[in-house]
């Protein structure tokens, strides 16, 4: 059977997200090799990998969608490139918000734009939440692929040639 | 040999670019990009260009204006595009200077208020139009509002 893939996210901005990585290795899935991980970790300072995967720090804008792809769980920082590959291919994502006082980021728009989520399989984590254990029969039950559907909106998309070309 | 028009696309890695790449999606004009980080493989941009990042670094902005100037003379683009970061400060600078079309989309990441780099060019009216994804923050600033990049929506999720 093929390992249910748990992919992590912390974007390509150079403000490290530690308090995400640390959530993951205290999580005891991550040390089960009945899982795979991927952790694209940015500029987070790693010390311990997964029981069954990689940490990369940066890779491919098309490596990163496959992996999105044949994900079962995306733990993500809410970063809007993000959110738009993981509303694409309709994952279920646990969205940890980057916040200054962590110094996670200069500032908290992540917040403001966690904010505006509604959709239902995606959950954010609050700065004063617990992060919730991860449950291996609910991974392998999201082990789905399915076919991205296309989520741009043409209609800006067709405003902006207009004011680009007319 | 007369070459094709082409639109210069300014964004950021990431997010940014996500934004950009939605919004440029019906433009049929080459379109050739300008990052900070070039992780795309497959793509439509004909050609990228990577360019210094900085957020507040006024001597890497000073600098990005020569190159900025550089690229411009290379592409010698018809109209120009952002949705940010910083790194199209110096683009829109230089679209007023040469009376080059500059079309801003102010990022979907900045929710109830405009984000730095596009404060700084509304402030100094550095843009021909000026979009933000936000109708309460467009209303607020006195930009346009037409919508989001993508959609934020359920999008068929079960």
């Amino acid at each position: 059977m093929v390992k249910p893939l748990i992919l992590v996210t912390m974007g390509t901005n150079e403000y490290p997200f530690t308090r995400l990585y640390n959530f993951i290795k205290s999580d005891p899935l991550f040390f089960d090799d009945r899982c795979e991980w991927f952790v694209q970790s940015g500029s987070c300072k790693t010390d311990v990998a997964p029981a069954c995967g990689v940490i990369e720090t940066l890779i491919p804008r098309s490596d990163m969608e496959d992996l999105v792809r044949r994900s079962a769980l995306v733990i993500s920082h809410c970063g809007i490139g993000s959110l738009n590959l993981m509303l694409k291919h309709r994952k279920r994502v646990i969205f940890v918000p980057r916040v200054a006082a962590h110094q996670e980021f200069s500032d908290d728009h992540q917040l403001q734009i966690a904010a505006e989520i509604k959709n239902r399989r995606m959950q954010v984590i609050h700065p004063q939440d617990e992060f919730p254990r991860l449950q291996y029969d609910q991974i392998l039950e999201d082990n789905v692929l399915s076919e991205p559907v296309d989520i741009t909106n043409y209609d800006l998309a067709r405003i902006i040639n207009l004011k680009l070309t007319g | 040999m007369k070459r094709n028009p082409t639109v210069l696309v300014i964004a950021s890695s990431g997010g940014h670019l996500t934004q950009a790449m939605c919004a440029v999606s019906t433009v049929e004009l080459e379109l050739v990009l300008v990052t900070n980080k070039n992780m795309l493989e497959d793509s439509p941009f004909a050609r990228i260009h990577t360019i210094r990042d900085t957020q507040t670094g006024v001597l890497i902005h000073g600098l990005n204006v020569f190159s900025a100037a550089r690229l411009m003379l290379k592409e010698k683009p018809s109209a120009m595009f952002s949705t940010g970061g910083p790194i199209c400060l110096p683009f829109a600078l230089l679209g007023k200077l040469t009376g080059t079309r500059f079309v801003y989309l102010d990022t979907m990441s900045r929710v109830t208020e405009l984000s730095n780099s596009g404060k700084f060019i509304k402030k100094f009216g550095l843009f021909d139009s000026f979009l933000c994804q936000w109708q309460q923050t467009a209303e607020k600033y006195g930009a346009e509002y037409h919508g989001q990049a993508f959609d934020l929506g359920d999008n068929g999720y079960q």
